[in-house]
């Protein structure tokens, strides 16, 4: 780290007037943050076999017969 | 104090960090989705860590004992003394900067030998700098609403305990929130928002500074007036300032003036809807 660098930049940072975030740019970041959580799409396939779903092995989700494994969560999926 | 080492989150990559320190060499170059990144890694870098001998505490935490503890209290009151917030509080929140900034320093915290600690000193600065230009726009927007003879109810603001509460204020018996611009977009990145109506500020270019807005959800909305125009995020900002419909998170929102939106609260509170 250059100590003498990042000491400037604090320094300008605190004295600069505050960032001037329109409403132009203020809806484009929240539309930037909203395509964040559609960024990853994870595709799983299935089929169903005897009245059952059973998804095929995923490379990006833990999935067994009808269930998947997402984070915390198990998520049974019934065919009705 | 023996020299700390910091270990950054894992999951921060080198072009956030340095996206986070553009933050401070000039944000006024940050592209939408850069914005997006340094909010982000503001976030992420709560959990960083520092080890001092056999001492192990998060970024997060620093922050809570070293600058919120010392500094927040204070800063508050000190607020609420100015006659005049326009005037005073921004001399106010640098001076505090400069200090929290060497504290970090004295405390060991900020040191040539440290490597990554600056990442730490920029988390503290940039949550303190939110935290005070939140609570100078609250104590502004809290001052304008009793001038203007608007009926509320405020959280206490000088506690600690008080500025955790779930809501800022209660009118028309609808829970709001007064946050910051980059506050509000923080928050915007967390599901799901649970007030009925947020006052924030935008840079307004034709007369050179900040305009508080407020955005409201539909339900709240519906209470103050009728049909407005729909706009997707990308066009939402043609429309401003006149009242316009958005979706966000598959809620649908309205953004309007400040001063509009205390005119139709005024106008509802005088036929005798109490906070």
């Amino acid at each position: 780290m250059n100590k003498a660098r990042m000491d400037k930049m604090f320094h300008d940072f605190i004295q600069r007037d505050e960032e001037q975030i329109t409403p132009d740019l203020f809806f484009q970041i929240l539309a930037e943050i909203e395509r964040e959580h559609v960024e990853k799409t994870v595709e799983l396939r299935a089929k169903v076999i005897g009245g059952k779903l059973r998804f095929e092995p995923s490379p990006e989700v833990f999935v067994h017969e009808n269930e998947i494994l997402w984070g915390n969560q198990r998520i049974v999926v019934q065919v009705s | 104090m023996a020299k700390p080492q910091v270990v950054l989150p894992s999951n921060l990559r080198g072009h956030e960090l340095q996206i986070a320190l553009k933050y401070f060499e000039d944000a006024g170059q940050l592209t939408p989705r850069e914005w997006k990144t340094a909010l982000s890694t503001f976030d992420a870098l709560r959990k960083g860590v520092v080890m001092v001998g056999q001492r192990r505490i998060t970024f997060q935490q620093v922050y809570d004992r070293y600058v919120d503890f010392p500094y927040a209290d204070s800063f508050i009151a000190q607020l609420m003394e100015l006659p005049d917030l326009n005037a005073s509080a921004e001399t106010l929140q640098r001076e505090t900067s400069f200090e929290v900034l060497t504290a970090l320093e004295q405390q060991g915290f900020y040191q040539e030998e440290s490597e990554g600690s600056e990442y730490l000193a920029a988390y503290c600065l940039y949550w303190w700098t939110s935290f005070a230009r939140g609570y100078r726009f609250e104590l502004e927007v809290l001052r304008d609403l009793a001038a203007s003879d608007i009926e509320f109810i405020a959280h206490d603001v000088r506690t600690r305990t008080g500025r955790l509460s779930p809501y800022d204020l209660v009118v028309l018996k609808q829970r709001g929130d007064i946050k910051n611009t980059t506050y509000f977009l923080h928050l915007a990145r967390a599901l799901p928002s649970s007030c009925d109506f947020y006052v924030t500020r935008l840079f307004d270019s034709r007369v050179r500074r900040y305009l508080p807005v407020v955005i409201m959800t539909e339900a709240a909305w519906r209470i103050l007036d009728g049909d407005v125009p729909t706009a997707s995020l990308e066009t939402v900002a043609d429309f401003f300032p006149r009242p316009v419909k958005f979706t966000s998170k598959d809620r649908s929102f309205i953004a309007l003036p400040y001063d509009l939106w205390k005119a139709r609260v005024k106008k509802r509170q005088e036929k005798g809807v109490q906070s």
